[in-house]
C-alpha cells in the first residue's frame, strides 16, 4: 500500500511542477504582450471618464446659459439695448437680481458698450474682465452671418477648480439680433473635476493651454483631451490613476487565468491518462491476488446461501440443460441433484397440461437474455401437478454460448388455488349484481348498463315495455311471500319464453319488469309482445295447491317518430305504464306525443315548484282554531301555499301530487315550517298571543333529530308548537323507532296530533299506544253531522272515546253555524273551519288577532277578513 | 442697411440731365422707417413721399434716401445722426414708431435737422420744445387727441363699460393715462385697464381676455402694436359674448386678415383708428387720382394694409416741398446746410394759406409752437381722425358718421396744383 502511495505522489509532483513552470512562462509572455493594447484600453478609459465629466460640465453650462438667455429675453433688458428708454436702471436690476453673475455687460447692434456691471464684492480689481474678443465678429452676428447659439468662454479662477465662465448671447427682438449680453460667473468645479477615489485627475484647460500643456507639464503619463462641446474648451485627463491602472492588471489576471485554465487540461488528461498507463496497472498487479482471494471467500459464501434457501434454485445453460441445482430444488421437484444434472428443465418437469405458450415465451425471453418472471404448471418427479413461480435472470457471463441462467424456483400452488377461488367468487358477485336473484332475470343494474350503453339517438329506433302486475299485492297479503315469489318466478318464465335471445327483459322492482327490444323492433311487434305477455300473465297459475290469476299492466315507449331518446325510453314507458294504471288495469298504453305533452307540463312545473323553493316561495298560511266552548282563539294552523309569480297564491292540490312524486315534499315542508315559526315570532308582541301553532309533519320530519333544534331556534315567546301527524303514517309501519321518536319529541315540549283522524285505518289500540295529545276529525266525519243521525253518533263515540283516552278532539270542516252548534254540544273541545274563519296570510292573521277574530262563532256567519274589517 | 429708392434717383437723374440745376442745389430727404418688422407702413411713407415729389413740379434736385431702423431706436438715432452730418440733408422723413423719437427728443430739438412724422402719433413728439427750438412737425394722429376720440367713439357705439388694454412702452403707457383722463373727464372709470408687454406670451394674453371677460366690459380701446393687438382679438373673440373692439392704428403694421381669422374680427367688431383719408376718396377724387398716378406702380392705396402711411406722407410730402421751393428762395439758402434747414423751417411755419391735401384742406398747417398753440406743429386736427373697417379681403374700409366730410365736387388736375402751388 505504502509502495502504491509512494509512485502515485511521484507521478503526480511531476505533473504539477511542469503545470506550475508552464503557468509562470505564460504569465510572462502576457504581460509583455499585452502592454501596447493595455495603454489604448487605459486611453479608451480616459476618454469614457472625460465624456462623462464633460456631460456634467455641460449641464453646468447649459444652466448657465439658460439664465443668460432668459435675461437676454427680458423686457427691461431688450428696451434698454433697442434704445426705448434712456435710462439703464430696470436693465441694470433685471441682471442683478440673478446674484450668480458677477459680471455682465450689453452692447448695442454696432457692438458700443452700453451697460457694465461688476459685482465689487466677488469680483476684485485685479481680474480679467471683458475681453474685448468677444465683442468681436458682432457684426456678423448682427447680420445673421453667425448662428445665434450663445458663446461660452473659459478662464482659470483664483482658487483650484475654481472657473470663470463667460456667456455671450444675442439680444433679439423679432428673430433679429439688435445686441449683445456678456454675463460672467465663477463656478466652483470642484465636484466635477475633483480625483474622487481611483478616477484620473481631471483639468478644464482653454485652447492656448491645451496646445502647451506639455511644456508646462511636462511629465505625462497618457494624457487625453477632450472637448467640451459647444464651447472653446477642453477637458484634459493627465494621470496615470488607480482605476486606470486597474483595468490593466485586470486583464492581465483574466489572460493569466484563462492560461491557466487553458493548461489545467492538457496536464489534467495527462495525469488521468499517466495514471491509466503507468501507476494503475502497477497497483493492479498489488491488489489482484487480494482480490482474487477475497472473491472466492464471497463466492462460496454465496453458495451456501443457495444452497440454505427454501426457494429452489437451478441454473441452466441456453439450450436449457441444467448445470447446478440446490437442496431446495430437490425438495420441490423430486429430483435430486444428480438426477437433474445435464437434463433439460423442460423434459424433467413439463406435463400434459403445461401451458407451451409460457414456456415459449420464457424461451424467447431467454434467448434474448432478458430476466423474465412467469408462473407455470409442472410436474413432479411423483407426477403430481403444481403451480410455480419462476424467476429467471441471465448470468453475467462472457460469450453468447456460455450464457447462464438462474431460476429462483418457488412453489405457489396452494396460494394460486386460493386466488382463483377469490377471482370465481367475485365473477359470481358480479353475475349476482347484474341478476335478479328470484328470477335469475337481469336485474335493473344490468337493465340501466343496456340503456346506458345505448347511443342518445340510434336507428333503427328502439321499443322498450315496461311491466306492472295488477294486484300483486294482494297475492302477497293473502298466499304471503313464498307464494308472492313463485308468482315472479312464473311471470319471469313467461319473459324468457316470449322473447327473444337478443331482446333484454328485466325484474326492475318488486312486481316490475321491464323488456327492452332488440334493434329491428316494430311497434306492432311490440305491442304484440306485450299481448301476448298480457295473455300469458292473466292465465291461471297454481301456488301451493291453491288457483291464482293476476293480470298486468303494459307501457310501450319508442325511439320511433324521434320526440323521445333513447335516454328518455325508461321514464317514457313509466308514463306510459302510469296512464295505464290510471285508465284502467290489464291494458296496454302506448307513450304518445300526448302523453309526452303531458309529461313535459309535469316536467314544467317541475322545474317550477324547483324554482319556487330556490326562491323561497312557499310560505304559510294560517287557520285560526277555537275553543267550542269560550270562542277563543286557541291556536293557528300554518297551511302550505305557494306564492306563485305569474299564478299567485295556489293551494296544495296544485303542486302536491307532483312534489310528491319528486319528493320535494320535504323541501316545501321544511320552506312552510320555516316560515311559520318566523312569523310566530314575529307577533311576540302582540296581544292576545297566539297560544298554539300547528304544523302537518312527515315521517322525515318526526324522525330529522334536529327538529328540536330547528324549532328552538325561534323565539316563540308563550306560543306553543303542535306537531300534527297524518293518521294514515300511524297506520302504515313506521317501526318502533317512530313512535319512540314521537315520545322523544313529546318530552321536548312539543303537542303532537293525529291528523284527518277516522280518514284511514287507525286502530284504536294504535291510539292506545301512541297517547298523542289530540286528534283531528277528519273533515269527512264532520260535513254530515248536521243531516245524519249516524254520522252525529259517530261523532259522539269518537269525542267520547278520545275523552276516555284523554286526548283533546278538534274537528275539521266546521263549515255552518249548526255545525259548530252540534261539536259544541257533543263535547268537541277545538272547532276549525270556514265557517269561524278561513287560511289567512299573515298579516292578515295579525290584524285579526289584534281587532279579534269573531265575536261568537257559534252565531255568527264567517268571520270577517281583516282586510275588510275596520281598523 | 441704406436704402436708394431706384425710382426717385432715376426721376432725379432725368430731371438733372438738361441741366437745369446744379449739384450744389441737391437736397436729400432721408427716410427713417421700419423695413423689416412692418415693412406696410414704411413703403406706404416712401411711396407717399415718392408721389408727392413725382407730382410736384422742380424737384429734380431731391434724392430720397431710406435707412432701416428695424424698430430698434438706437439705429433710428443713428441715421438721424447720419442725416445731421450730411451736407446735402434737408430733413428726414420719420416712420411709423414713436418710442424712437421720443426717448431722443431732446437730441432731434437740438440736431437743427427738420424731423417730418408722416405717422408717429406719440404726443409729446411735436411738443418737445417751444418756438425755434422745434424741429419735429407732424401730420398724422396726435395720440393728445386720439384717446380722447377713441373713448368718444366707444361710448357713440353704445359702449357701457369701456375696458382698455394698452402696450407696455412710452407710446402705450401715454395713450392709457389719456384714455384714463377721458374716462375722468365723463366721470367714468375704466372697467379694466391691462398694460401688456410686446411680447406677451399666450399665457400673459389668455389671462388678460380672461380679466376683460370677468370684468363684463362691452368695448375694449386697444393700444398696441400688430402682432400684440392680433393676438388680444383672436382670445377676445373665443369669448362667449365678445366685446368690441376699438383699436389704435397700431394694428396696421401688418395686414391683419393674415393672423387673425375674419370670423374673429367680425366678432369683436374691430374698429381702427386713423385719418380721414379713405373717407375722403370721393370728395377729393381728383387729389386721389393724381397721387395714384405719381404712385410707384406697386402702391395702390385703397388695397394696402397701411394707406394711411401714403395720405400722410403724400400730403406733408406736399407741403414740404411747398415750403422747400419757399426756403430755396429765403436770403440765407447759400449760407450753408444749417441755414438750410432753418429756411426750411421758417417756410413750413410761414405756409399761411390754404392747401388741398388727400385728407383735408391745410389752411396755415404749421406755425411755432408756444404755450397757447401746443398745436403748432400739427397739420391735422382731432376732426380729421375717422375709423375704419376691416373687409373679407384685408382692406380697410371708412366708417362714416354722421359729422364726416361729404363727397365734394371733383375738382381738375389743375387746380390741385393752382391751390398746392399758390396761397
Amino acid at each position: 500500500m505504502r509502495e502504491e502511495t509512494s509512485v502515485t505522489f511521484r507521478y503526480l509532483s511531476l505533473i504539477a511542477l511542469g503545470y506550475g513552470a508552464a503557468i509562470l512562462a505564460v504569465a510572462a509572455a502576457v504581460h509583455f504582450a499585452s502592454a501596447p493594447a493595455l495603454e489604448t484600453m487605459q486611453a479608451d478609459a480616459k476618454r469614457s471618464h472625460l465624456a462623462t465629466k464633460s456631460g456634467i460640465l455641460r449641464d453646468i453650462l447649459d444652466e448657465l446659459v439658460l439664465d443668460v438667455r432668459i435675461l437676454a429675453n427680458n423686457p427691461d433688458v431688450q428696451n434698454y439695448t433697442l434704445g426705448e428708454t434712456t435710462t439703464s436702471l430696470r436693465a441694470e436690476d433685471a441682471i442683478l437680481a440673478n446674484p450668480r453673475f458677477r459680471s455682465a455687460a450689453l452692447f448695442d447692434y454696432k457692438g458700443r458698450p452700453l451697460l457694465s456691471i461688476r459685482d465689487p464684492d466677488t469680483l476684485n480689481q485685479t481680474d480679467r474682465y471683458l475681453p474685448i474678443e468677444y465683442v468681436e465678429g458682432l457684426s456678423d452676428w448682427v447680420s445673421g452671418a453667425r448662428s445665434p447659439a450663445p458663446r461660452i468662454s473659459y478662464r482659470p479662477g483664483d482658487a483650484p477648480h475654481s472657473a470663470h465662465f463667460l456667456v455671450s448671447m444675442p439680444v433679439q427682438r423679432a428673430g433679429i439680433t439688435e445686441g449683445i449680453l456678456t454675463a460672467e460667473t465663477v463656478v466652483d468645479l470642484t465636484n466635477v473635476l475633483r480625483a474622487d477615489g481611483d478616477a484620473p485627475v481631471t483639468r478644464l484647460v482653454t485652447q492656448f493651454q491645451l496646445a502647451n500643456q506639455q511644456k508646462w507639464t511636462p511629465v505625462q503619463t497618457l494624457p487625453v483631451a477632450m472637448e467640451v462641446p459647444g464651447t472653446t474648451f477642453s477637458l484634459l485627463a493627465d494621470s496615470d490613476a488607480q482605476a486606470i491602472r486597474t483595468i490593466g492588471q485586470s486583464l492581465i489576471r483574466t489572460a493569466i487565468l484563462v492560461a491557466v485554465a487553458a493548461l489545467a487540461v492538457p496536464f489534467g488528461l495527462m495525469g488521468v491518462l499517466g495514471m491509466r498507463a503507468i501507476v494503475t496497472p502497477h497497483r493492479e498487479l498489488h491488489l489482484s491476488k487480494a482480490e482474487l482471494s477475497d472473491k472466492s471467500r464471497e463466492l462460496a459464501r454465496l453458495a451456501q446461501i443457495a444452497q440454505m434457501a427454501n426457494e429452489g434454485v437451478v441454473v441452466t445453460n441456453l439450450p436449457g440443460h441444467i448445470l447446478w441445482t440446490n437442496a431446495a430444488f430437490a425438495k420441490i421437484t423430486g429430483y435430486t441433484a444428480h438426477e437433474a444434472l445435464g437434463k433439460k428443465i423442460n423434459g424433467l418437469l413439463h406435463g400434459k397440461d403445461t401451458d407451451l405458450a409460457v414456456s415459449k415465451r420464457i424461451q424467447r425471453a431467454l434467448e434474448r437474455r432478458e430476466a423474465i418472471q412467469a408462473e407455470i404448471l409442472y410436474y413432479r418427479k411423483n407426477n403430481e401437478p403444481c403451480w410455480f413461480s419462476l424467476s429467471i435472470s441471465p448470468m453475467a457471463a462472457g460469450q453468447d454460448e456460455d450464457v447462464q441462467f438462474a431460476a429462483i424456483i418457488t412453489d405457489i400452488t396452494e396460494a394460486k388455488e386460493a386466488r382463483d377461488e377469490l377471482l370465481a367468487a367475485r365473477e359470481q358477485a358480479r353475475q349476482q349484481a347484474r341478476h335478479d336473484p328470484l328470477t335469475a332475470l337481469p336485474n335493473r343494474r344490468a337493465l340501466d348498463d343496456a340503456l346506458d350503453t345505448l347511443p342518445p339517438k340510434s336507428a333503427p329506433p328502439r321499443m322498450l315495455i315496461r311491466i306492472d302486475l295488477d294486484h300483486f299485492k294482494n297475492v302477497n297479503d293473502t298466499l304471503g311471500h313464498a307464494a308472492g315469489d313463485a308468482v315472479l318466478c312464473q311471470v319471469a318464465t313467461h319473459l324468457v319464453n316470449r322473447t327473444r335471445e337478443d331482446d333484454l327483459a328485466a325484474r326492475v322492482g318488486g312486481d316490475e319488469f321491464v323488456v327492452l327490444l332488440a334493434p329491428g323492433a316494430t311497434l306492432e311487434s311490440a305491442q304484440q309482445l306485450a299481448d301476448r305477455l298480457g295473455r300469458d300473465i292473466s292465465s291461471e297459475m297454481e301456488i301451493d295447491g291453491h288457483a291464482c290469476r293476476i293480470g298486468a299492466s303494459f307501457g310501450i315507449a319508442s325511439t320511433h317518430g324521434g320526440f323521445i331518446s333513447n335516454k328518455d325510453l325508461l321514464k317514457s314507458a313509466d308514463a306510459a305504464l302510469y296512464l295505464a294504471k290510471e285508465t284502467g288495469r290489464g291494458t296496454t298504453v302506448l307513450y304518445s306525443p300526448q302523453i309526452h305533452t303531458s309529461v313535459l307540463a309535469k316536467r314544467t312545473l317541475t322545474a317550477d315548484i324547483e324554482r319556487g323553493i330556490a326562491n323561497g316561495e312557499f310560505l304559510a298560511w294560517f287557520q285560526p282554531q277555537f275553543d267550542a266552548q269560550t270562542n277563543e282563539v286557541v291556536g293557528v294552523e300554518a297551511l302550505a301555499r305557494w306564492q306563485h309569480p305569474d299564478h299567485g297564491i295556489l293551494t296544495p292540490a296544485s303542486f302536491l301530487p307532483v312534489a310528491a312524486q319528486l319528493g320535494l315534499i320535504p323541501d316545501i315542508d321544511k320552506a312552510v315550517f320555516a316560515y311559520g315559526l318566523n312569523r310566530i315570532s314575529m307577533m311576540n308582541d302582540v296581544d292576545p298571543a297566539i297560544p298554539r301553532i300547528s304544523f302537518n309533519v312527515g315521517v322525515h320530519q318526526v324522525m330529522n333529530q334536529r327538529l328540536e333544534e330547528t324549532i328552538k331556534k325561534w323565539d316563540l315567546g308563550k306560543t306553543e308548537v303542535t306537531l300534527e301527524v297524518l293518521e294514515s303514517v300511524l297506520v302504515e309501519d313506521q317501526g318502533s323507532g317512530f313512535l319512540a321518536r314521537l315520545a322523544e319529541l313529546r318530552l321536548a315540549g312539543f303537542r303532537i296530533e293525529v291528523d284527518d283522524f277516522g280518514s284511514g285505518h287507525a286502530s284504536v289500540v294504535g291510539l292506545q299506544s301512541m297517547r298523542p295529545d289530540g286528534m283531528k276529525l277528519d273533515m269527512s266525519l264532520v260535513r254530515p253531522i248536521d243531516t245524519s243521525n249516524t254520522a252525529r253518533e259517530l261523532v259522539k263515540s269518537m269525542i267520547d272515546m278520545g275523552r276516555a283516552l284523554d286526548i283533546s278532539v278538534t274537528a275539521e270542516g266546521v263549515e255552518t253555524a249548526t255545525h259548530a252548534a252540534i261539536l259544541s254540544q257533543l263535547g268537541c273541545d277545538t272547532l276549525q273551519g270556514y265557517h269561524l274563519a278561513r287560511p289567512m296570510p299573515f298579516e292578515e292573521l295579525v290584524a285579526s288577532a289584534r281587532i279579534g277574530f269573531a265575536s261568537d262563532p257559534l252565531v255568527s256567519g264567517p268571520a270577517k277578513s281583516a282586510a275588510t274589517a275596520p281598523i | 442697411m441704406v436704402k436708394f429708392s431706384l425710382k426717385p434717383l432715376m426721376l432725379c437723374l432725368a430731371l438733372v440731365l438738361p441741366g437745369i440745376a446744379s449739384s450744389q442745389d441737391q437736397v436729400t430727404v432721408y427716410i427713417d422707417a421700419d423695413y423689416t418688422l412692418t415693412q406696410h407702413p414704411a413703403e406706404a411713407i416712401e411711396a407717399g413721399l415718392l408721389a408727392a415729389i413725382s407730382s410736384h413740379p422742380n424737384t429734380a434736385n431731391v434724392r430720397v434716401i431710406t435707412i432701416d431702423n428695424r424698430a430698434n431706436a438706437r439705429r433710428s438715432n443713428d441715421t438721424l445722426a447720419a442725416a445731421r452730418n450730411d451736407p446735402n440733408a434737408i430733413a428726414v422723413f420719420g416712420g411709423m414708431h414713436s418710442p424712437h423719437y421720443l426717448v431722443n427728443l431732446e437730441q432731434i430739438n437740438n440736431s437743427g435737422m427738420p424731423l417730418l412724422l408722416p405717422w408717429s402719433a406719440a404726443g409729446p413728439l411735436t411738443r418737445g420744445a417751444d418756438g425755434n427750438q422745434n424741429w419735429v412737425f407732424r401730420l398724422s394722429v396726435d395720440d393728445r387727441k386720439a384717446a380722447d376720440h377713441l373713448y368718444s367713439v366707444a361710448l357713440e357705439r353704445g359702449c357701457q363699460r369701456p375696458a382698455a388694454i394698452a402696450v407696455d412702452n412710452p407710446w402705450g403707457r401715454y395713450n392709457m393715462s389719456e384714455l384714463q383722463n377721458a374716462a375722468d373727464a365723463r366721470a367714468q372709470v375704466l372697467s379694466e385697464a391691462l398694460v401688456l408687454h410686446n411680447t406677451a406670451g399666450e399665457r400673459t394674453v389668455t389671462d388678460a381676455a380672461e380679466r376683460i371677460v370677468q370684468s363684463r366690459a362691452d368695448c375694449v380701446v386697444l393700444v398696441a402694436g400688430f402682432e400684440l393687438t392680433s393676438t388680444i382679438i383672436a382670445h377676445l373673440a373665443k369669448a362667449d359674448t365678445p366685446p368690441k373692439i376699438i383699436s389704435h392704428w397700431g394694428i396696421l403694421g401688418g395686414r391683419i386678415t393674415e393672423h387673425v381669422d375674419f370670423d374673429s374680427i367680425m366678432a369683436t367688431d374691430l374698429e381702427i383708428l386713423g385719418t380721414c383719408g379713405l373717407h375722403q376718396y370721393a370728395a377729393r377724387s381728383i387729389y386721389h387720382a393724381t397721387a395714384e398716378r405719381h404712385a410707384p406702380e406697386t402702391m395702390h392705396p385703397r388695397e394696402h394694409p397701411a394707406p394711411h402711411g401714403f395720405y400722410h406722407a403724400f400730403d406733408l410730402g406736399r407741403l414740404f416741398l411747398l415750403a422747400l421751393d419757399r426756403a430755396q428762395l429765403d436770403a440765407q439758402w447759400d449760407q450753408g446746410i444749417d441755414a438750410q434747414r432753418n429756411a426750411l423751417r421758417r417756410a413750413l411755419h410761414n405756409l399761411e394759406g390754404t392747401y388741398q391735401g388727400l385728407i383735408t384742406d391745410y389752411r396755415h398747417p404749421f406755425q411755432p409752437v408756444t404755450s397757447q398753440t401746443p398745436d403748432g406743429h400739427e397739420a391735422l386736427g382731432r376732426e380729421d381722425l375717422c375709423m375704419t373697417r376691416v373687409a373679407r379681403n384685408g382692406n380697410l374700409e371708412p366708417v362714416f358718421r354722421d359729422h364726416d366730410p361729404a363727397p365734394s365736387d371733383q375738382l381738375d388736375d389743375a387746380r390741385l396744383y393752382h391751390d398746392l402751388g399758390r396761397d
